[in-house]
């Protein structure tokens, strides 16, 4: 330890002198052998203080005492020493050799302390016993402040009071846990300092509690530092020497009250141990009591523990940005891409940095939208911090990009939200956006594998009406429609003209050209039924002659109508033959001549013709029927 | 060395000379772009198909205001198409006068019924004007009788008219004048078809006709309106109508108009918060 470097240089220069009293010695004196405890009669719960049995000559088979109602914490430590007195030429050799108990009081009451024996030029030798009151009033050691600074000045007077000395007290050295500010909000950095101060030297610092910080996320100040850094500092018109001993930056991460945990540790504290001169010189008392000669100093293990601090956590103002992801702090956000034209396949880097102070470390992923064509990768973070009285540093964020196919791409600007502590409000950091022009790849990338199409559904991104039509396009007046117009309706009269006008030319034409066999085919039926009617006329009257005629004028007069046959040429084989023509039926076709056989033969040949003239007379009707029927 | 710099000198002097002299031809040739550019002044000179062209340049470029100003100088020189009416649309909504845009479309629709486009952009502004109404389904055949209608734009239906008309007198000169029977069959069934279709088809032109000249549908261009149950200021309020809604009208009382909406109902509002198809 550093601090002790002061103190031992003065205790080096004690040394020398005895030694240059011990060459001047001659004469060893050895009388009078004594074994005295020695120990503080009164001390607080908690306090650690020495036991020392010393013997004015050499001794061994050391046995010391239980310390019933006590914790040692160290010893017996084996300490010897030599001194020789030259007084008026007389020269004096004294011996001691002590053994040193570190005992700490951990319960209240009155202990004693039994004698410890030891063996001294054969005889046995008892120390004496000691009475120690424990009292609870005080607090334990290593807190500072005003209580501990009375518990100090009683423990002081007390061991005045028993002529020994050999305690530590909160005054001498503490640890005080200082917090720059103790009313942060949520991400606000705050600075939490241990710091030991100390009047006497010190070795062996040994933390045994760090302290567990929850609530926060801390960061380590002094990792680097491999010793401590010392300096002086003036309390109460007391010089002390003060180590930062562990020094955190710690971020809150939720609001409310949190406390700090105290620390615990271990010095090992080089108390000066003052003995009392046995002879009684004026001259020599009062410069071997001296501090500068009659300084042996003790090692004496002294814990320590720094007070609890309470911090109030304020919460960040309401009204978060949707993208707020509890960075704090001030920042700056820069993007960079390294190219912007570029082949499909081929892989871009982009690069986003967020720096300034703050913290930094709870900075997640940044939202970046890239687009859906592109094959992304999870970005490479890099983090810079350098540890200064605040955090600060950088966060870069390392993307990489493929494009897949060519095309024009945006992607769009990169967005930061962080809460600015200086000017107490949200802010949003943008970069650029980033255009990217990707030509069709050359296909000679290697991991391309065409291993079918990946089809997907037309996905709509967006809304909006079609496109205005181009011109030329047709116009028309307005307000003036087709339909109902003189137009139209001449349109219509015209074409309902034609019609008619067209009918009537065709059929007066057809009538000037004298087509009769046109106009007989029309008349055939209408002849032969009128023919038929006449007959059934003559039927009832009973007129045979006019009947039969009737019926035969009836029949060949159809047939001559309705083929166009001339009546001259009309004759049983010629009807047949224009009936079988029109694909009349034969059983019909005989039926037709039957009943032409019939008539012929009724109307030229004797006999009852009364009795067959209503036979053939249905037979006339329906053969005619018929064939009407089979030509139609 | 001394005379090169001397005409190195020299030449730069012309040069700025040029510049000059060019600086002030292209003022007066940029006097010249900002009169024709300005609609007010020029427009009612130019020809139809000139207007058309500028408004499809102002509206590619972003300047609508100014397309509409060049498609509405086409509309008062009484000429109107289809494409006319769909450009108008689509520059109101850019303009982001929605009644207008749906007045325009409906125009459109008009001329040219069940047109796609027009039908499209009409759907996504209906989506964004505020009333909306569920429509009464139609029973199956007034829905086939609308999509008859709207199968062509009634000028072509009166076509259409004439042609059958055509036919049917053709078809029946067969009836008449056929010598043989299966001809006058055919020309029997072939009058009878195409009669019958002549009178559908005179029946969708005149349909079509009507809705285009009839001007009794309307689009409510006032922000908002009540519609009264009564034609009377003081009348029970039934409804509120928002701009863009499309209307019927069945009667008129002075300024009142008795209108029904998609849905049916029924109402009075004052001529003066809507604009006629």
């Amino acid at each position: 330890m550093m601090i002790l470097q002061g103190i031992d240089k003065i205790r080096t220069m004690g040394m020398t002198l005895s030694l240059t009293f011990l060459m001047l010695a001659f004469q060893v004196q050895a009388d009078n052998v004594q074994f005295i405890a020695e120990a503080p009669q009164s001390v607080s719960v908690g306090a650690t203080f020495r036991v020392v049995f010393t013997l004015n000559a050499k001794g061994d088979h050391f046995n010391g005492p239980d310390f019933k109602g006590f914790d040692v914490i160290s010893g017996p430590n084996q300490g010897s020493s030599q001194s020789f007195q030259m007084i008026n030429g007389n020269v004096s050799q004294s011996v001691s050799l002590s053994f040193t108990y570190l005992i700490r009081a951990s319960v209240a009451g009155t202990f004693e302390i039994r004698p410890a024996k030891i063996t001294s030029n054969g005889k046995e030798l008892h120390s004496n016993s000691l009475q120690v009151t424990v009292s609870s009033s005080g607090v334990p050691q290593g807190n500072n402040g005003q209580q501990g600074q009375g518990q100090g000045r009683q423990q002081r007077q007390s061991s005045d009071n028993q002529a020994s000395e050999g305690t530590i007290d909160g005054k001498d050295v503490y640890i005080r846990t200082i917090v720059s500010k103790t009313n942060p909000t949520v991400g606000e950095q705050i600075t939490v300092t241990y710091k030991i101060y100390t009047r006497v030297g010190l070795s062996n610092l040994n933390l045994t509690n760090l302290p567990n910080i929850s609530g926060f996320w801390s960061k380590d100040l002094l990792e680097s530092q491999k010793q401590l850094q010392q300096s002086t500092e003036t309390i109460d018109g007391q010089e002390y020497i003060t180590a930062e001993v562990r020094k955190l930056a710690l971020f809150p991460l939720k609001s409310g009250e949190v406390t700090i945990p105290p620390m615990e540790m271990t010095v090992v504290a080089q108390v000066k141990s003052r003995k009392k001169s046995r002879v009684r010189d004026p001259w020599f008392d009062a410069f071997f009591n001296d501090p500068l000669f009659n300084s042996s100093t003790q090692a004496v293990e002294v814990p320590l523990k720094s007070n609890a601090v309470t911090v109030n956590v304020r919460d960040l103002p309401a009204g978060k940005p949707a993208d707020f992801s509890g960075a704090t702090g001030n920042y700056s956000l820069s993007g960079k891409i390294d190219r912007t034209q570029l082949k499909a396949n081929e892989a871009i880097n982009l690069k986003i940095t967020v720096s300034g102070t703050g913290n930094l470390e709870m900075i997640d992923k940044l939202p970046i939208t890239f687009p859906p064509d592109f094959d992304t990768y999870d970005p490479k973070v890099t983090t810079n911090i350098n540890k200064g009285v605040t955090i600060s540093g950088s966060k870069t964020f390392e993307y990489l990009i493929i494009p897949r196919n060519a095309g024009s791409f945006t992607i769009d600007p990169v967005k930061f939200v962080y809460y600015d502590l200086s000017e107490s409000r949200y802010k949003t950091l943008s970069t650029d956006k980033f255009e990217i022009e990707v030509a069709k790849g050359d296909g000679t990338q290697a991991n391309i594998s065409y291993s079918g199409v990946d089809q997907k559904d037309v996905q709509y991104v967006g809304n909006d009406i079609r496109h205005i039509k181009l011109p030329p396009f047709s116009l028309k007046d307005s307000g003036i429609q087709f339909f109902g117009s003189l137009n139209y309706l001449l349109a219509l009269a015209g074409i309902v003209m034609v019609i008619i006008v067209v009918q009537i030319l065709m059929y007066k034409r057809r009538k000037a050209l004298g087509n009769t066999g046109l106009m007989r085919l029309k008349k055939a039926t209408g002849v032969a039924r009128k023919r038929l009617k006449k007959a059934g006329i003559y039927l009832k009257s009973g007129s045979e002659t006019e009947f039969y005629n009737e019926i035969s004028q009836a029949l060949w007069g159809y047939l001559s109508d309705k083929f166009q046959i001339p009546l001259a040429e009309l004759s049983t084989e010629s009807v047949n033959d224009a009936l079988n023509a029109r694909k009349v039926n034969q059983e019909l076709i005989d039926a037709f001549t039957e009943t032409l056989q019939n008539c012929e033969f009724a109307r030229f040949a004797p006999g009852d013709k009364n009795a067959n003239m209503e036979q053939i007379y249905t037979q006339a009707l329906e053969v005619i029927s018929r064939i009407e029927r089979e030509l139609r | 060395m001394n005379v090169n710099f001397v005409n190195r000198f020299s030449h730069r002097k012309t040069i700025v000379e040029m510049k000059i002299k060019t600086n002030h031809i292209s003022a007066v040739i940029l006097t010249g772009i900002l009169a024709t550019v300005s609609p007010l002044v020029v427009l009612a000179q130019l020809s139809p198909k000139a207007n058309l062209d500028s408004a499809t340049a102002c509206y590619t470029s972003g300047r609508f205001a100014d397309a509409l100003g060049y498609y509405d100088q086409v509309l008062k020189n009484g000429k109107e198409s289809y494409e006319l009416y769909f450009n108008m649309g689509n520059t109101a909504f850019r303009l982001n006068e929605l009644a207008q845009a749906v007045w325009f479309y409906e125009k459109a629709l008009r001329l040219k019924p069940g047109d796609e486009d027009a039908t499209f952009n009409l759907g996504l502004i209906n989506s964004r004007i505020t009333d909306k109404i569920d429509q009464v389904p139609l029973l199956f055949y007034e829905r086939w009788w609308r999509s008859f209608v709207n199968l062509f734009p009634p000028d072509t239906w009166s076509m259409v008219s004439l042609i059958l008309l055509s036919l049917t007198g053709a078809s029946l000169l067969l009836f008449f004048q056929a010598g043989y029977m299966w001809q006058r069959k055919t020309g029997f069934w072939l009058s009878l078809t195409f009669g019958v279709l002549l009178v559908f088809s005179i029946s969708f032109a005149w349909k079509g006709t009507q809705r285009i000249m009839n001007h009794n549908e309307a689009i409510i261009f006032a922000t908002t309106v009540t519609a009264k149950s009564s034609p009377d200021a003081s009348a029970v309020d039934l409804f509120v109508l928002h701009e863009g809604t499309k209307v019927g009208i069945n009667d008129q009382i002075g300024e009142w108009l008795r209108i029904k909406i998609a849905n049916g109902s029924v109402g009075w509002i004052k001529e003066k918060s809507l604009k006629r198809l």
